[in-house]
This record gives structure tokens, C-alpha cells and sequence, in this order.
């Protein structure tokens, strides 16, 4: 499943890093967003296999970047990355679409592992 | 004391873990859903936190005190304002908490980190968190 796309979006420098490193070392080709509008932007030149999504950034939350994927792509393959670990948070996001939840910190293998899972549903990386 | 941009965004995700752990603990014992937003994060020195706290918290407030001591050592300070305090006492026993209507003001909470016994400078951090049924 080397070579797939990962759009990653978070406000934290930090977490991008971290997580870019992971990815990156596992193979992947990863380009980053800070915000909701750059992401909806980055999605639509970038065309990503798979998004990685943070939900409590500024300006635009998670949730909605959510939706403006969703409607972009119904198909589109978003994994939620996020520090609010409230079960109905966690129900909101699976509800509205997204492929995945990760908690907040992150184990870097879980990032691979979830990425890897979610892309294997994919005919195209299976 | 000056945090470079690496260590003020640590300090803010590390903050946005921590609240995070919060809310979900609040939303269990509440049954409400706790809406999170990024936390704000600054550096005073101790002699200035009044200061840097009125932009904040301002009237009556409710506090909660903890020491920690081992190898991460120091003392935190969760501050509530009248309206914060009132809206989880009412969420927590199912009971008017004040006089005041609370439920008509965002909920303000501040939350004062750092060895502040023994440093001249505290982290301050706060969110602004509201219920949603």
C-alpha cells in the first residue's frame, strides 16, 4: 500500500510532524493542511487517498470539514484523529462518514496500522 | 521566559489531551456533551497572574487547589467563574446551583500550571466549554 496519498490535517505543527514522520517512513506520500479551508482546498488539487483529521483546530472545526469532504466526496476515506475522546463524539464522526477514530496521543503504529486498514477496503491498494 | 514555537505548540496539545480527558470524564458524569475549542496558552511570571487572569476570569470565581510532588512536581489551579461554577454544580447534583441565570453565559475556566511554589513563572492556560444536550 506504498505510494497512497495521505492528506494530513491539524492546527498543531507538533502532531503533523510527528505523524508526517511515521507516514512517511511507512512508505506513504503525505501532504499536510493547518486548517479547515486549506484542507478543503489541498483535497480538491491534491486528490488524497485517505485524510487524516483532527477535530478541535480553530476556525473551522473537524466536524464540518467532515461534511465538506463528504459532499466533495461521498466516497472519501477520512480517519479522525482527536484529543475530544467523548463516546459521543466518537459516534458523531463514525455517524457522519468517517472511516476510523484514533484517540489523542497517538502511538505511531496505530496511525500505520489504521491507515493501512482503511486503504486495504480500497480495491485500489488491496 | 519565552517559549519558542515548538514548545508553545507542545504545551498546547499537551493542554488539548489533558482537556480532552476532562470533557469526556465531564460528559460521563453529566450526560452532556462537552464542546471543546483550542486551548490559549501563556507564560507569566507569578507576580503578573492576577493580572494575566483578569483577561479571563473577572467577579466571583471557585477554585480547586492541587500539589503534586514525585519527579513531576508543582502545583495546578483550576479557577471556574461564577456562571462555570454554577452550570456544573447545577449539571453534577440536578439542582439549582445561584441566584443567577447561568445558563445564559458561556462557562469560562482557567487552569494555572507550574512548579508555582518554587519558579518565578506559571503556564496559564484556558478554554471555553459549553453543554450540548
Amino acid at each position: 500500500m506504498t505510494g497512497a496519498k495521505v492528506l494530513l490535517v491539524d492546527d498543531s505543527g507538533l502532531a503533523r510532524r510527528s505523524t508526517r514522520r511515521v507516514l512517511e517512513e511507512a512508505g506513504y506520500a503525505v501532504v499536510e493542511a493547518e486548517d479547515g479551508l486549506s484542507a478543503l482546498e489541498q483535497f480538491s488539487v491534491e486528490k488524497p487517498d485517505v485524510v487524516l483529521l483532527d477535530l478541535v483546530m480553530k476556525g473551522m472545526y473537524g466536524f464540518d470539514v467532515l461534511q465538506k469532504l463528504r459532499e466533495l466526496d461521498p466516497a472519501v476515506r477520512v480517519i479522525v484523529i482527536s484529543a475530544d475522546i467523548q463516546t459521543s463524539s466518537r459516534e458523531k464522526v463514525l455517524s457522519a462518514g468517517a472511516a476510523a477514530f484514533i484517540n489523542k496521543p497517538v502511538a505511531p503504529g496505530q496511525v500505520v496500522k489504521t491507515v493501512a486498514e482503511v486503504l486495504a477496503e480500497d480495491s485500489r491498494w488491496s | 521566559m519565552e517559549l519558542t514555537p515548538v514548545q508553545h505548540d507542545a504545551l498546547i496539545e499537551l493542554l488539548n489531551i489533558g482537556f480532552g480527558r476532562a470533557a469526556a470524564s465531564l460528559s460521563e458524569l453529566t450526560g452532556h456533551r462537552v464542546l471543546l475549542e483550542v486551548p490559549h496558552v501563556s507564560i507569566h511570571p507569578i507576580g503578573e497572574l492576577n493580572k494575566a487572569l483578569e483577561v479571563v476570569l473577572s467577579d466571583e470565581v471557585a477554585s480547586v487547589h492541587q500539589i503534586f510532588s514525585g519527579p513531576v512536581a508543582g502545583d495546578a489551579l483550576l479557577i471556574l467563574d461564577h456562571h462555570a461554577a454554577g452550570m456544573l454544580k447545577e449539571l453534577l447534583t440536578n439542582e439549582p446551583a445561584l441566584p443567577r441565570d447561568v445558563r445564559q453565559h458561556p462557562a469560562r475556566a482557567g487552569l494555572v500550571l507550574g512548579p508555582a511554589s518554587r519558579s518565578r513563572h506559571a503556564a496559564a492556560g484556558h478554554a471555553v466549554a459549553a453543554r450540548q444536550p
